[in-house]
């Protein structure tokens, strides 16, 4: 198996695991000292704290969707640009183009840096309702950096 | 398949351009067809456009800088993250992390995607001027 | 007999290019499938393996070196489509480049077709002339 098809493989894993709410898939995917920065908040997270937003995210979304996966791989680690699909509770659909950087070693994420532009959240929403009221799960997702 | 050395000295050459101002070189980084994609407005920016803005960028900043490079190059590109600190004439400097994407084609960057939060922008674009 | 899944396809895609630009007829010969065909758009007929590979050293005429750059590869349960440069430095020293796409299909571990696409207009650019 080349590098290529080992990081590859790796992404997918995670990516699959993340939409399935799938929390000990996402832990298989990372080492024991990985980190998690994001764009958004600047700060770098630890693992459990990743972990244990991945398993508070799974309740705020009716679907968190991972398409469109274009995957370019590297020597240590892999570069992932992708289209996040968040569809929420109340149905509305939102779609993100986002980008992930992962350091890998021994087939496990140590670092992912992720780069989410927060505008397209709010001028990309397309609600089935009617747009003048905001409902409590949008509010709440416009407060809350997304993990990946 | 091409050499990784060769893709990050493009990469390098490219960045370097922006800060030394140096237009020619930076317009050299391009192939014919380039497009650069943003996540401000998820729209591919054709080739002329880009540049003209990068050249008014040379004229009115008075300083562009990319720090903290990390660049990895992969089959048919480069993968650069960096934050960018602009100094306007003003004197205020703005600042922004962004993801670079570059796909390469015979030595130029053909394609780029460039990532970054716009939700940030009061970091990145000097204040306003109040009107009096 | 099972489907291929991507992550052997662009591995085998990977293969076939590599062994193209090594001169490995070897290895193209065990990754053809007996009955694979290429067709080339320039030519619009079919040739068998054998044809392709007995033709490979002509291929070559007046090459130095050929490097199969930017490999942008994606792949589908029975194939791929590549989209690359090939880069070419000819014995005068001149330096060509020619962008081409080829979709393959692929069975059991083989190559079973190759659709190839290329612009034949390039073609006196990427010889350039004799040596003066």
């Amino acid at each position: 198996m080349t590098v290529d098809t080992t990081h590859r493989r790796l992404c997918h894993a995670l990516f699959d695991a993340l939409e399935q709410g799938d929390v000990d898939g996402v832990d298989a995917c990372y080492a024991p000292d990985m980190t998690m920065w994001i764009n958004v908040s600047g700060e770098t997270i630890t693992r459990e704290a990743n972990l244990e937003a991945v398993d508070k995210g799974r309740g705020l979304h009716r679907r968190r969707l991972y398409n469109d996966r274009n995957i370019n791989s590297f020597d240590d680690g892999f570069v992932v640009q992708y289209t996040t699909h968040v569809v929420t509770h109340d149905g509305t659909e939102v779609p993100l183009s986002a980008c992930l950087v992962a350091e890998v070693r021994d087939a496990r994420i140590t670092k992912l840096f992720e780069y989410l532009d927060t505008t397209q959240f709010r001028s990309r929403a397309r609600s089935k309702k009617a747009r003048s009221k905001k409902t409590e799960s949008e509010r709440t997702e416009s407060r809350q950096p997304e993990p990946t | 398949m091409r050499k990784d050395w060769q893709t990050i000295e493009l990469c390098d050459r490219f960045f370097d351009a922006i800060e030394q101002k140096d237009y020619d070189t930076l317009e050299s980084c391009y192939a014919p067809e380039a497009v650069v994609w943003h996540s401000h407005d998820s729209l591919y920016q054709p080739r002329a456009d880009n540049l003209a803005m990068l050249k008014r960028g040379m004229e009115t900043q008075r300083k562009t800088r990319f720090k903290d490079r990390r660049v990895r190059a992969f089959e048919g590109g480069f993968v650069q993250q960096h934050t960018i600190y602009i100094t306007y004439e003003s004197g205020f400097v703005g600042q922004m992390d962004v993801c670079f994407i570059g796909y390469v084609r015979d030595g130029m960057i053909s394609r780029a995607y460039e990532y970054f939060d716009t939700g940030q922008i009061d970091k990145f674009l000097p204040p306003r001027e109040k009107a009096t | 007999m099972s489907a291929m899944t991507e992550y052997e396809v662009r591995e085998l895609c990977n293969e076939f290019f590599d062994a193209y630009q090594d001169g490995r007829v070897d290895v193209l010969r065990r990754i053809m499938s007996d009955d694979c065909i290429v067709w080339h758009n320039v030519y619009g007929r079919d040739t068998t393996r054998d044809q392709n590979l007995e033709a490979y050293p002509d291929s070559y005429t007046g090459q130095r070196r050929r490097t199969y750059n930017d490999r942008i590869i994606n792949a589908f349960d029975d194939g791929f489509v590549i989209q690359y440069s090939l880069n070419g430095v000819m014995h005068t020293g001149h330096k060509g480049a020619l962008w081409i796409c080829i979709v393959g299909r692929v069975r059991d571990g083989k190559i079973t077709r190759i659709d190839e696409y290329m612009d034949s207009s390039k073609f006196a650019a990427w010889m350039g002339g004799p040596r003066a």
